[in-house]
């Protein structure tokens, strides 16, 4: 469990890395090569090992850390960009594209790791949907706090952000609910694999 | 989903009596994961009334052969 925690909190970190302007190649390619190459090793290994875990679990692994490079770097780069963000900007256009190869390239590595001789039943589609509702509690709740904070909080939190930083706001709050909704699923696997010892 | 499910079964039992079959086998035969087995046994998931049928049928039982209303017991 520690080890999940690590490894997950280590995307997020990695996202964070590649928001940095110094990087000698784009952002989107350097961590796409790096998800590419987790999934192959992360495929080899779990065909490796008897007791791997199933096809739903693995792909909401996947799922979980690619998401968490991607918003990573998606919050760090709208850090650094600040609150007056310009769509049409040179910046804003280079975090578009890069964000995109990252999302591009993260679908292929989920696409890799994968396991279709294994399957999905109705118990990975309850632990799915349970989390899903959990998700969508969180993602309202997010969503009110920010048009609250937008709107009542100080006068001048509205006014002082762009229109195109409100709507990467909002687009960052879904793709926490995402991760959300990933670490919902995967806490249940975890709890069930520990009860079952 | 962790909390022990009101539905009991025999499904450790009637494994043992067909052939040892492996829970890996079992999930194989009904088309479900190796963890799902595992969560029915310890009383971690109640199946649906479909699953519990395909259960049953593997093992030539009728369903109330397999699963059981454990207030009842």
């Amino acid at each position: 469990m520690l080890s999940s925690v690590f490894s997950l909190a280590a995307c997020a970190l990695l996202g964070v890395l590649l928001a940095q302007s110094w990087l000698p190649v784009g952002a989107g390619l350097l961590g796409g090569a790096m998800m590419l190459g987790a999934a192959a090793w992360l495929r080899a290994h779990w065909q490796r090992q008897p007791a791997a875990p199933d096809l739903a679990e693995r792909s909401v692994m996947l799922s979980s850390g690619c998401t968490l490079v991607c918003l990573g770097f998606f919050l760090a780069k709208l850090y650094l960009i600040g609150p007056e963000l310009d769509i049409h900007a040179r910046g804003t256009r280079a975090m578009g594209s890069q964000l995109w190869i990252l999302i591009g390239l993260s679908a292929l590595a989920q696409w890799i790791a994968r396991a279709p001789e294994t399957v999905r039943d109705e118990r990975d589609a309850a632990i799915s949907s349970a989390a899903l509702m959990s998700t969508v509690w969180v993602l309202l709740a997010m969503q009110v706090a920010l048009v609250w904070w937008f709107s009542f909080v100080k006068d001048g939190n509205m006014a002082a952000m762009s229109a195109g930083m409100l709507v990467h706001l909002f687009i960052a709050s879904w793709m926490l609910a995402h991760v959300l909704y990933d670490l919902t699923c995967l806490r249940a696997y975890a709890s069930a694999r520990q009860l079952a010892g | 989903m962790s909390k022990e499910s009101p539905i009991g079964n025999h499904l450790r039992r009637l494994r043992f009596e067909n052939g040892e079959m492996s829970q890996e086998a079992l999930a194989r035969a009904v088309g479900i994961t190796r963890q799902t087995v595992i969560a029915l046994e310890s009383l971690r998931y109640a199946p649906s009334l479909e699953l519990a049928m395909r259960i049953a049928d593997v093992f030539g039982q009728p369903v109330d052969g397999v699963f059981f209303w454990r207030a009842a017991q």
